[in-house]
Formats: structure tokens, C-alpha cells, sequence
């Protein structure tokens, strides 16, 4: 089952998402990668239905985008998290899309900040969020060992343990992890944590 | 004449659509704008008529872009302009968005004319009253480009061209001075064309080059002064050059 999980350190926020692009039994592959970078500082980190999430994040994507070339400048993350809950509650009614969402953003002005919004347009704020049965084992985890303003190295220790706790605890539990980081220099891949190595042609 | 004139939908019987080529003379009126492809850059610049003293200038720009690595300028109707470049800016993301890549300077060129000619050949509507000058970098290959596109929705690539107020004088004036050029020698090149028809300064001029790797960047007043001071310093070294041989006859 797909995981993610994130939360909101000293000036940064990091989430985290399990690679695994998984079909009933058969596992696809085992790099994929759910964190979409929205723009310079927003990461979208996406589970739910695989052609749901693609199909959404990246219309959000272009979406803010579009309203950067408009208005010359970008949108704040949480003006972003409501957009984004916006397009999820329309749909709702009509044709939902299956993706739970953690928005990390980082604004000049107000800093980093992390936004849970699952498949049924709810929307809050939140400190640490996480999603799928993974969730279980990082909340806990994090409600164990989170602090406010961690630093970037407690906060990797953190994700490292919530890893570890998935790993050894979940049964159907997904080999690879990515971790994404946002902060003033903008949001960029952080880290793989491998256990298992996805097959290369030589 | 008065009866081929009105609608947009009847030709005349010499063939002319008179709506269409009464919105050129929209453009004719409009500011003063010029593109220069260079072999690395391509410059944008336009004429700025001078800012009412209560007016925010910052609100007022005339170079916008379309995307990371499409800019475009335009002379005529700036509120049909609004128009215009918002449906472009749409259509940049949404081929994005279907095919994962982004437009070519091309594409959108094709796009924004074949928009202009629908207004051409339909009911209860008039023409687009601007002709627009658009540059980017192919995303692949690297390679700059200057389209222009008119109300007409004819579009053409082009090295170097001019549209709006005096344009004809400003053509003329590349036709006789281009070259291949690349970085400052190509942005000299579009303001010394832009001197041409307009008044000197860096607040009646506005410029802006757009590279392969950074993008589009507005000159700021001070850098333009500054360029405008090099070109009246050649051209007064060259008209002293002139006048000098005869003396010594």
C-alpha cells in the first residue's frame, strides 16, 4: 500500500513517499516517483489511484503555472492547497479523483508550511500529516519524536525512523522511499532510501 | 466602397476585406515595436510613450511572456492584446499538459494567427486589431526565433522586422544594417532601429533579451541610457570620421 508522510521543520518542510508502482499482485516497478515539484518552492506528494494522481498533479501543475505567467508572480502555498481543494471538491460530486495529497510549500513571507488534502476535498493545516496504511506506523512515530523547528538532520533521523518502523512493520511494506525537501532555496529531491535496486539494462 | 466595409464576412469586388485592412491601420497607429534574432539572443523593444506623472508605470507592461521561453511584443489594440496573450498563455500550458513538451516558437505563432484569422470569417465579430511580434528558443534545439503575425493572421519567420508607428522607416533601416550579430551587438542593433522613429532615453524606449538559458529580462532604465549613450557616441565618432577627409583635400 502506498505511503507517504511528511512534516514541517526549522525553515523547511520534507516529505517523504514510498516508489512503488504497484498493479493487484505484480509491482511494476520500484522507482517511481510520487513527489511532483509544483514550481520553485511547492512539492505535491501524491497517493491514490496511479492514473488519477498523474492526471491531477500534473493539472494542477500546469494550472499554477498559468496563473504565474498572468500575474507575474507565484501563488503562495496555501492559496495552491486551496486551489487544489477546490479542483477535488468540483470533481467530487461528479467524476472524484482517488489521490490524497500533502502539499509542502515554502513562502518568503510566512515560511514552510505543510497542508493535508485527502481524496474528498478535506483541507488543513498541519504540522506532520501522512497517508495509507503507512500512516499507522509514521504518525505514531512522528507524535513519539516530532518537535517543533527540527533541524533538517532530526528531521532525516525522523524520517529514517518512520521508514524503518514501515519496513519492519507493515506486511505488504514498499522496498524504496524518496524524500523531497522545501525550503527558501527551493524545493528539490533530497534523498532514495534503497533496499531494493531497480533492475537496470547494462 | 461604403457597402463592402461594414461586416467582416463580405469580400469586395476587388477582392479586398476592407475590415481586415482597416484594423492594419490600427496597427499602424499603435507604438513602435522591433524584434532581432541574434545567434544566441533575440531582442524585444518597444516604444514607451511617456507615462502620465499619476500613472503606476509598472502596471503598464508591453513585453510580456508566454511562457519560460516565449516573449512577445504587439502594436495596436492593447486590450484586444489582453485577449490574445491570455488564450496563448493557456495554450502553452495545456500542450504542456497533453503532450509533455513545451511549444515551439512556431506552434504558439501558428496558434495566436490561426486565432486571429478565425475573427476574419465569422459573424458579428471583428478582427483582432494588432499585429504581434513573437521570439523564443526551439526547447530542443536551441535554435532563437522572431515570428510576426497580423490581423489578417498571416504569419512569417523573419531575422529582424518592425511593426506599428513607422514601422516602414524602421524596416528600412534593418534591412540596411543587418547582420548576424550576437549578445550586446544584437540589442544595439534593435535600439539603434528603435532610435530611428522614436526619442532618445531609456524612459521612452523598453527593451528586453531573451536567452537560452535565462529566459526573458526586462533592461532596467538605466542600462538602456547607458546602451543609447554608446550609439549617439558612434554615431557622433562616425559623422566626425565623415567630415574630417575633405580638410585634408
Amino acid at each position: 500500500m502506498e505511503c507517504v508522510f511528511g512534516l514541517v521543520g526549522n525553515g523547511f518542510a520534507i516529505v517523504a513517499a514510498d516508489t512503488s508502482a504497484v498493479h493487484s499482485i505484480l509491482v511494476h516497478k520500484s522507482n517511481e516517483d510520487k513527489i511532483m515539484i509544483l514550481d520553485s518552492h511547492k512539492l505535491i506528494a501524491a497517493s491514490g489511484e496511479p492514473g488519477d494522481r498523474v492526471q491531477f498533479t500534473e493539472y494542477i501543475q500546469k494550472n499554477v503555472a498559468l496563473y504565474q505567467f498572468r500575474n507575474g508572480i507565484p501563488l503562495t502555498a496555501v492559496a495552491a492547497a486551496n486551489f487544489t481543494r477546490g479542483e477535488l471538491a468540483t470533481a467530487l460530486r461528479k467524476n472524484p479523483y482517488f489521490v490524497n495529497i500533502l502539499l509542502a510549500g515554502y513562502d518568503k513571507e510566512t515560511g514552510p508550511s505543510l497542508y493535508y488534502i485527502d481524496y474528498i476535498a478535506t483541507l488543513h493545516k498541519v504540522e506532520k500529516g501522512a497517508f495509507g496504511y503507512g500512516s499507522y506506523f509514521s504518525l505514531s512515530m512522528m507524535d513519539r519524536h516530532f518537535h517543533s523547528g527540527m533541524s533538517v538532520e532530526e528531521a532525516i533521523d525522523l524520517v529514517d525512523k518512520c521508514i524503518l518502523e514501515i519496513r519492519s512493520r507493515l506486511v505488504v511494506a514498499p522496498p524504496n522511499f524518496v524524500i523531497k525537501i522545501v525550503d527558501k532555496d527551493g524545493a528539490r529531491e533530497y534523498a532514495w532510501r534503497e533496499s531494493v535496486k531497480e533492475a537496470v539494462a547494462v | 466602397m461604403a457597402r463592402y466595409d461594414r461586416a467582416i464576412t463580405v469580400f469586395s469586388p476587388d477582392g479586398h476585406l476592407f475590415q481586415v485592412e482597416y484594423a492594419l491601420e490600427a496597427v499602424r497607429k499603435g507604438n513602435a515595436a522591433v524584434g532581432v534574432r541574434g545567434t544566441d539572443v533575440v531582442v524585444l523593444g518597444v516604444e514607451k510613450k511617456s507615462t502620465a506623472k499619476l500613472q503606476d508605470s509598472r502596471t503598464v507592461r508591453k513585453i510580456v511572456s508566454l511562457d519560460d521561453h516565449i516573449a512577445l511584443v504587439c502594436a495596436g489594440l492593447k486590450a484586444d492584446a489582453r485577449v490574445l496573450v491570455n488564450r496563448a498563455r493557456i495554450e502553452c500550458q495545456s500542450h504542456r499538459l497533453t503532450v509533455e513538451d513545451p511549444v515551439t516558437v512556431e506552434y504558439i505563432t501558428r496558434y495566436i494567427a490561426g486565432l486571429q484569422q478565425k475573427y476574419t470569417q465569422s459573424g458579428g465579430v471583428r478582427p483582432f486589431g494588432l499585429s504581434t511580434l513573437i521570439v523564443g528558443f526551439d526547447p530542443y534545439t536551441g535554435i532563437p526565433s522572431l515570428y510576426q503575425t497580423d490581423p489578417s493572421g498571416a504569419f512569417s519567420a523573419w531575422k529582424a522586422n518592425a511593426t506599428g508607428r513607422n514601422s516602414n522607416s524602421m524596416r528600412e533601416f534593418l534591412e540596411k544594417n543587418y547582420k548576424e550579430t550576437s549578445g550586446q551587438e544584437t540589442v544595439k542593433l534593435a535600439i539603434r532601429a528603435l532610435l530611428e522613429v522614436v526619442e532618445s532615453g531609456g524612459k521612452n524606449i523598453e527593451i528586453a533579451v531573451m536567452t537560452k538559458e535565462h529566459g526573458l529580462r526586462q533592461l532596467e532604465e538605466a542600462e538602456i541610457d547607458a546602451i543609447v549613450a554608446e550609439i549617439e557616441a558612434e554615431k557622433a565618432a562616425a559623422e566626425t570620421a565623415k567630415k574630417a577627409p575633405p580638410k585634408e583635400t
